[in-house]
């Protein structure tokens, strides 16, 4: 489905292995076939988006999407969403925050910072599961700039 | 002619002896009038001293002019004050006249009972020194910081607790003083310790004050931080364990999604399954693993919404306030309107007095009269007509609220929880969350007010609350 685009890895930062396992199982129903790239940490995420330290010289392109969390370690999403969005050849990236805080001043912060979209992490899986379709169905009709780099 | 010479001799030496009398009465009259003169003048100085040392201020300038004052007003060479050290055996010059500037505040001298400034410390009357070279009295050269002194009277200075030190007087050449003198020395004196006492007891006033405040500033930091802890141990709990709770919810459901798939798979082999097997798959399938996941869904359910009312709370002590004149008494009206069909059911007759306006931020008072009616409403003894009283006084410094009912009532052992998060007290019959009155408090607090509940079983409750006054001027209160 997306045949037509150069990008596309999904990169998914993510520490709690249990919600990222939680986000691809639904991505998936959502028939999201996409490979998904997972970041433990913000560094690892930093290091993926600009081929440093263990990426340094690799040939992979541009991910079509990066689902953020905010709690990281090493790095947390603020630092890797300012990066981002400061370095022209990752600010055009959509980023959606992916997070379990509904805090309105951090929110905000997210949004000043450039991300399109923020998103809680629901409790009610019925709720999560829908929200994370919804991703999906945005992938499936999202452009993203050609060309990346 | 002879008796007339004779006579005139007589009168005549009468005459004289009369003019010498007169001459003599004129010379007293004379130095009558200048001592006279001369204590008026004194006086006139004590009376000055004692009003600049009423007017308080810093002690150094007065000891300056006192000085000044008294070289002037004795005419003598010398003038010092002697600061006794706190440890009683060194004099500090802390002010004179006739010394050198530089010496003043610096020049030393051992408060030695030998010398006639130590000597002095010990004596309760004025200490007077015709001759300070020859004076048996003292073991001293006569000089003093490189001066020549000769004559001289030194006083005490005395305080309540200790002296302050000496005053002295001093003359280059040999002067007798008289006790006018000395009495406008000694008067000098008084007034100078009473003001180096009064001085004394400002500082050590001033000096607790100062570490009051110190104290209070500490005790306001230390609060400041244990409120810093609170709001990140909010925004722990809205991340850190929320967290956990999506992964139990989240693969609770996922195995949800296998049961359904195993069941799709297994109902078309169950018949070729023996009895005892198909019972146990069946039960496993259809009822334990449901049953274990609604269990977990519903504990994590509650868990979530624990989380949720303690974040609110900890958003209620953060959201900005806006105050706002508010008409208590529409405020009132408008909550039992909002609660009409429960004040219809309940037969409850509510009774709103004239309730004085406040200064308040709108959404709060809302959300107390809210739940404060609501609560009152809620835990009335079905058997009897409710009755409700609200009603609100007016002081300087706060405005009072009480709204009382005829409801079951609060035990005294229960009535110091009621406020705390999550506490219910009696019977569980009406549902909520144990955060209503949790909410209340912390409203109540950031408008400077407190909350307290008086209570008695099958009689009814009063909930007491104050909005402090004049808010709108204050910052904001931290709860």
């Amino acid at each position: 489905m997306m045949s037509n685009v150069q990008a596309v890895t999904i990169l998914l930062v993510e520490d709690d292995p249990g919600h990222a396992r939680l986000i691809e199982k639904n991505l998936r129903r959502a028939n999201i076939t996409n490979q998904i790239m997972q970041a433990g940490d913000g560094q690892q995420a930093i290091d993926y988006l600009f081929k440093e330290g263990r990426y340094a010289g690799s040939p992979h392109d541009p991910p079509l999407l990066v689902l953020l969390d905010l709690n990281l370690p090493v790095l947390n999403g603020y630092q890797v969403l300012k990066r981002m969005k400061e370095d022209p050849s990752t600010r055009r990236i959509p980023v959606i925050m992916l997070t379990t805080t509904d805090d309105a001043r951090e929110i905000t912060k997210c949004y000043d910072l450039g991300c399109n979209v923020y998103i809680t992490k629901p409790v009610d899986y019925q709720h999560f599961s829908d929200a994370i379709r919804k991703i999906g169905l945005f992938l499936s009709v999202v452009s993203i700039p050609g060309g990346g780099y | 002619m002879e008796l007339t010479s004779v006579y005139l001799t007589e009168e005549l030496a009468a005459l004289r002896q009369r003019v010498a009398e007169l001459e003599a009465s004129e010379a007293v009259r004379r130095r009558v009038e200048a001592e006279l003169r001369g204590r008026a003048y004194q006086q006139a100085m004590i009376a000055k001293l004692g009003q600049r040392a009423l007017a308080g201020g810093d002690l150094d300038p007065l000891l300056d002019e006192i000085t000044v004052l008294v070289t002037l007003t004795l005419k003598v060479d010398y003038c010092q004050i002697l600061e006794l050290h706190p440890d009683r055996d060194l004099l500090r010059l802390r002010a004179g006249s006739g010394w050198p500037a530089e010496l003043i505040g610096q020049a030393t001298i051992n408060a030695d009972p030998n010398t006639h400034l130590g000597y002095t410390l010990f004596s309760s009357k004025p200490v007077i020194i015709e001759d300070l070279r020859t004076d048996p009295r003292f073991n001293e050269s006569g000089q003093l910081y490189g001066h020549k002194l000769v004559s001289g009277v030194s006083v005490i200075v005395d305080g309540q607790q200790w002296p302050f030190g000496v005053l002295s007087v001093h003359t280059a050449h040999k002067r007798k003083f008289t006790q006018d003198d000395i009495y406008f020395l000694q008067s000098v004196a008084n007034i100078l310790g009473t003001t180096a006492d009064h001085r004394r007891t400002q500082l050590a006033l001033q000096d607790a004050n100062d570490k009051l405040e110190q104290r209070v500033k500490e005790r306001t930091a230390d609060l400041q931080a244990a409120n810093e802890e609170l709001r990140n141990f909010a925004y722990i709990i809205s991340h850190d364990l929320r967290a956990p709770l999506v992964n139990i919810k989240g693969f609770a459901g996922e195995l949800d999604y296998s049961v359904d798939i195993l069941r799709a798979a297994l109902n078309p082999i169950l018949p070729q399954l023996d009895d005892t097997h198909r019972d146990d798959l069946m039960t496993a399938i259809g009822q334990d693993i449901p049953e274990a996941l609604d269990f977990i869904n519903s504990s994590v359910s509650r868990m979530n919404s624990l989380i949720n009312a303690i974040l609110k709370l900890s958003r209620l002590g953060r959201r900005e306030l806006l105050f706002e004149a508010i008409d208590m008494t529409v405020l009132v009206q408008d909550t039992l309107a909002s609660l009409a069909h429960q004040v219809e059911q309940t037969r409850t007759v509510v009774m709103v007095d004239p309730l004085p306006e406040v200064v308040a931020d709108r959404t709060s008072m809302e959300q107390i009269l809210g739940n404060l009616l609501a609560n009152a409403l809620n835990y009335l003894i079905p058997s009897r007509p409710g009755q409700i009283t609200i009603s609100g006084q007016a002081s300087p410094e706060a405005i009072t609220f009480r709204i009382s009912d005829n409801g079951r009532g609060i035990a005294q052992d229960d009535l110091s929880k009621i406020f705390d998060i999550f506490r219910r007290a009696g019977q569980q019959d009406v549902p909520g969350e144990g955060m209503g009155l949790a909410y209340v408090r912390t409203l109540v607090r950031r408008h400077g007010g407190q909350i307290h509940c008086e209570s008695e079983l099958e009689v009814g409750s009063t909930f007491i609350f104050t909005i402090a006054c004049n808010l709108a001027e204050e910052s904001e209160h931290d709860v």
